[in-house]
């Protein structure tokens, strides 16, 4: 299953034609599903703060949850955007960032939240919580979104996307499976076409099978750096 | 009063929680579930009075939900809450049929309106439904609409002379329905397979009442250049109904006297008598015993008129009838207008059922045929009502005249504008300014600087002809 190291490419020089627009597609995609995603933290802020100011307004009419959980409740919110907004500015510049597959991965599935409930699709992720690879950090970034967006357009409408993440000898390995649902390979073959194109800028040997009973894998390797 | 019963549709659960909480401070009884498929279960038992769901949901979205319960509970607005508020999204969930549409971060206030609003919208489509099955058991196809005491009691008495052929004389205000109550006691007798021939005896030409009633032969006066069947005839075998019975010119009274007694007349220039069997219904607004001490019209016609009697109460006398007529109306009007409207707000109604309603059923039905015009869709607002309405009086209401009008004019001002108030009645605008019908006419043919005809010509009671309520303001 593991791919011989010696086919991994290093990472390529200089930018790739479409690479840009590619991009602005992709930072675009994101802040739509972003300003939605961040509005339901801010909402429940909102109703903790409502809840709050009426039982401080009426002492004596208390009841429902206490003071403390509202206030839990808040900094946890605020948590949860300032992650947001986080995860976003480290995808839209990541240049001072070190090529970290794990931690691309959870940024993909944190910005793709919103779209990962418009798919009704399930996602589950394995793997440490940090993984270096050789590549460049802005190419690993996009290659990992769109792998993770071909497999959510294929698994759309109640289907999987199980992502695992290993060290296998002197490679990181990415898995991205997408399994079930009613999605269409035509909306995930953009995706797949910039996987194609992203690979060899971010120094990854690509595997790609896509069945015809549906479903998809999709296997990215990297060299680990030693 | 029980607590209104909201259902929350959420996802998330510890936002659905948080709401459930925030609308329980609130008052409210709450169910919450986190997806679309066990809210229509949940709606189907519990019957929520408002339900409020977020849009985007696994299985069953915030849409899907609406569209579904658009088949099974029509009636229960649903209020969705979204992070998308874009205002194509907003168009799409209106479309739907979603009752409003609220953007997160949520504004509690606007919520606690929202939900206000909902709830009213809730209540008047219940009110609405009560009204109608409460119409279908009032308005048993004749027309005749209200279960106020005295409806009730006119219906009683339509019922009881419907079936025999005793004359009828029906009295009430202008606007009252009283050719309703006529046609309904037409529509009831063995009758009501023949024609029912209405005639106002105000609107016709004293010159031409005679054969308009009784009909001419060819040649009969000059221009008769053919036979032509007078109302008597026309209403062979069914129901002749005279409104405003008291304008009978008094030298015609005695024919119409002999076609009752006899069954037969004889059209102008006729030789021959022919029979007719008709049943006479007449109306009045004016009260004919006065008439009669007066010499204006004969005792024994009215005798033979005013074998049985029914009156119509004025519409401020019956107002619990008026949320049925208004019901009745918005139906009627919003069918002919090919419109769906669901009936009227609360702040509306009330509106409504509070003014006096000079015009009576007319008005009230104008009223509402122009909000029916007026009115998109949805229900209809105070503001599709005439602003008068708003002043809640119709009797109360003031004109305005500059100084220095000359008295003369005062007068023209008042009697035209009071002739405008009561939708150009004119025997009501006479009876409202004190002075006789011939008067008023007399008076609005001087306006219009066409000269009175003979027969109008008569006394001019000037008495009470002034403004009996005129706010004069200064203009300079």
């Amino acid at each position: 299953m593991g791919q011989p190291i010696q086919r991994i490419p290093r990472p390529a020089q200089g930018d790739q034609p479409g690479r840009g627009a590619d991009r602005a597609r992709l930072l675009e995609r994101i802040a739509v599903g972003l300003a939605h995603e961040g509005k339901n933290p801010l909402h429940n802020m909102v109703l903790h703060l409502q809840l709050l100011s009426e039982k401080l307004a009426s002492p004596g009419r208390q009841g429902g949850s206490p003071i403390e959980k509202h206030l839990g409740a808040m900094r946890d919110g605020i948590g949860r955007v300032d992650d947001l907004l986080r995860a976003f500015g480290e995808f839209a510049a990541p240049a001072h960032l070190p090529p970290d597959v794990a931690a691309a991965v959870r940024r993909a599935v944190q910005l793709f939240a919103y779209d990962i409930r418009r798919a009704t699709v399930k996602v589950s992720r394995r793997g440490p919580p940090t993984l270096l690879a050789e590549s460049t950090t802005a190419a690993l970034g996009d290659l990992i979104a769109h792998a993770f967006l071909a497999c959510l357009e294929l698994a759309r409408d109640g289907g999987n996307v199980d992502i695992s993440l290993e060290p296998r000898g002197g490679a990181v390995v990415l898995d991205l499976r997408a399994e079930g649902g009613l999605g269409s390979r035509e909306q995930a073959q953009p995706h797949l076409d910039a996987v194609r194109m992203l690979a060899p800028v971010a120094a990854c040997e690509l595997s790609i099978e896509i069945p015809d009973a549906g479903g998809a894998w999709l296997s990215l390797s990297f060299l680990n750096p030693r | 009063m029980p607590k209104a019963r909201i259902l929350i549709v959420d996802d998330e659960e510890s936002t659905r929680e948080l709401f459930a909480e925030l609308l329980q401070r609130w008052g409210y009884d709450v169910d919450q579930t986190g997806d679309g498929h066990a809210a229509l279960k949940i709606a189907a038992e519990s019957h929520p009075d408002v339900i409020v769901s977020d849009l985007v949901m696994p299985k069953l979205d915030g849409l899907a939900l609406v569209r579904a319960l658009r088949e099974e509970q029509p009636d229960t607005p649903v209020v969705i809450i979204t992070g998308k508020g874009t205002i194509d999204a907003a168009v799409e969930a209106v479309r739907e049929g979603v009752f409003d549409f609220v953007e997160k971060p949520l504004d509690p206030a606007r919520l606690k309106v929202i939900l206000q609003r909902a709830l009213e919208k809730k209540e008047t489509l219940h009110e609405m439904h009560v009204l109608r099955r409460r119409l279908g058991q009032v308005d048993s196809g004749i027309g005749l609409v209200g279960s106020s005491p005295p409806m009730r009691r006119a219906m009683e008495l339509v019922e009881k002379v419907a079936p025999s052929k005793a004359s009828v004389v029906i009295t009430g205000q202008s606007g009252t329905g009283k050719e309703m109550v006529a046609r309904a006691i037409h529509q009831l007798s063995p009758r009501r397979d023949k024609p029912f021939i209405a005639i106002n005896c105000s609107a016709i030409p004293a010159t031409l009442i005679e054969s308009e009633m009784f009909g001419h032969e060819r040649g009969a006066f000059t221009g008769a250049d053919q036979r032509r069947l007078g109302a008597w005839e026309l209403a062979d075998g069914g129901t002749l109904f005279l409104d405003e019975v008291g304008e009978i010119p008094i030298e015609l009274q005695a024919k119409f006297l002999r076609v009752i007694e006899e069954e037969r007349l004889r059209r102008l220039g006729g030789k021959s008598e022919i029979v007719v069997d008709v049943r006479v219904i007449s109306a009045t607004n004016r009260d004919l015993k006065e008439e009669i001490k007066r010499g204006g019209f004969r005792e024994d016609l009215y005798f033979r008129l005013n074998v049985f009697h029914i009156g119509l109460a004025p519409l401020k006398e019956r107002r619990e009838d008026i949320p049925m007529l208004v019901q009745h109306f918005i139906d009627r009007f919003s069918r002919d207008a090919g419109k769906k409207l669901q009936g009227v707000s609360p702040q509306a109604m009330k509106l409504l059922t509070d003014y006096a309603w000079p015009g009576n059923i007319r008005e009230l039905r104008n009223t509402l045929e122009r909000a029916v015009i007026l009115c998109g869709g949805g229900t209809i607002e105070a503001e599709h009502l005439p602003s008068e309405l708003a002043s809640g009086g119709g009797e109360s209401a003031y004109l305005k005249l500059p100084y220095g009008l000359p008295l003369r004019e005062i007068e023209k001002e008042y009697i035209l504008a009071t002739l405008v108030r009561l939708q150009k009645n004119k025997a009501r605008t006479a009876q409202a300014l004190g002075i006789s019908e011939k008067t008023l006419y007399n008076k609005l043919y001087r306006y219009s600087g066409r000269t009175p005809r003979r027969e109008d010509e008569g006394e001019e009671d000037v008495r009470s002809a002034g403004p009996a309520e005129i706010k004069v303001t200064g203009i300079g």
